[in-house]
């Protein structure tokens, strides 16, 4: 172990640096340079902020709570629109082909009775298909 | 209580247009500032990168720029955040190449009669300063080299009085225990051997 002394006496060994000559000329080289920089980052912030409202509206677009609801309820009409018409058949007992090869309309107006239809929601709410 | 300086005045110059009065304020401070920022990272060409770096982000901050401390302690204290960032991007980008890589003082030979002894002991002192921790490392060059006040250190630091003595502390320690190699070969070099001789307090020769 060696004494503070010593130590002192070793780090005033260190070797000391001058600055460079032109180390103010740089400086001011260097300012002039960060604000050409600087006024080009200006001129593209505009295109840059457009750019990203663009990506960022596409995807509040399609990531829209509103859109995928109005999309379930799309979806629900449908589905109460086939398991409506797949009820009406197969209480009537009906052979599958004729779901492919008529129309729904079709099927209630050649297969069901009249006095069965009076039932159907649909048909007594005006008379139309759903 | 503010009390304005030179500096402070030169400052206030800066802020209010005139950029003529940074140069003096570049022209006072380039050399303690390029050397604390060299001792910190331990490359020349870096150093002068970082001291560049640390004017200019006074001179462009000028305007916010408020007299509560010393005009140096607030300087220092920039060239201490760009330092830090300096060697966590050095780190970043090379892992291989470091200029403070891990050479032990004790791991070095010296030759009597070798004309660039002396050199070779500030390459090991700055070594040995360059392995200290940041922190310890700040402290100690602050202390001992820009001779400042353990309260100047504090603020620059942004940390307590006696977290700053501790640091000196341990820094000291660590050093003493690194150099002592280089003590005991100046003594046996000046005791036994003759002049031309290999003094080997070594026990690898050819590390370097």
């Amino acid at each position: 172990m060696i004494t503070d002394r010593q130590l002192w006496d070793y780090l005033d060994q260190v070797e000391t640096l001058a600055p460079a000559e032109d180390f103010t000329l740089q400086f001011w080289q260097r300012l002039e340079l960060r604000k050409r920089k600087r006024a080009v980052a200006w001129k593209l912030a505009p295109v840059m902020v457009v750019f990203f409202l663009v990506i960022y509206f596409h995807f509040l677009y399609w990531l829209n709570p509103a859109d995928r609801d109005q999309e379930k309820k799309i979806t629900l009409g449908q589905v109460r629109e086939e398991l409506l018409i797949e009820e009406s058949i197969s209480r009537l007992g009906l052979p599958d082909i004729a779901s492919q090869v008529l129309t729904p309309e079709e099927i209630l107006q050649t297969f069901v009775p009249e006095d069965i239809l009076q039932h159907l929601p649909a048909v007594n709410k005006g008379g139309e298909w759903l | 209580m503010i009390i304005m300086d030179e500096d402070h005045l030169l400052m206030a110059r800066v802020a209010s247009g005139c950029s003529s009065a940074f140069n003096q304020i570049i022209k006072k401070y380039q050399q303690p500032l390029l050397n604390f920022v060299y001792r910190l990272v331990g490359d020349r060409h870096l150093a002068e990168e970082v001291a560049q770096e640390a004017f200019l982000r006074v001179y462009l901050s000028a305007r916010r720029y408020r007299p509560e401390t010393k005009f140096s302690t607030y300087l220092y204290q920039v060239a201490r955040n760009v330092s830090l960032n300096a060697l966590r991007h050095r780190k970043f980008v090379s892992f291989f190449h470091d200029p403070f890589a891990a050479v032990s003082a004790s791991k070095v030979s010296l030759r009597q009669g070798e004309e660039n002894s002396r050199q070779r002991i500030k390459e090991i002192v700055s070594q040995a300063i360059g392995n200290l921790p940041v922190s310890q490392r700040t402290a100690l060059v602050l202390a001992k080299y820009d001779g400042l006040s353990v309260k100047e250190i504090a603020l620059i630091m942004k940390t307590s009085l006696p977290a700053v003595k501790s640091l000196l502390h341990r820094a000291r320690e660590t050093l003493k225990k690194e150099l002592a190699p280089l003590v005991h070969a100046a003594a046996g070099s000046e005791r036994n051997l003759q002049p031309g001789e290999c003094v080997s307090m070594v026990e690898e020769e050819n590390d370097y």
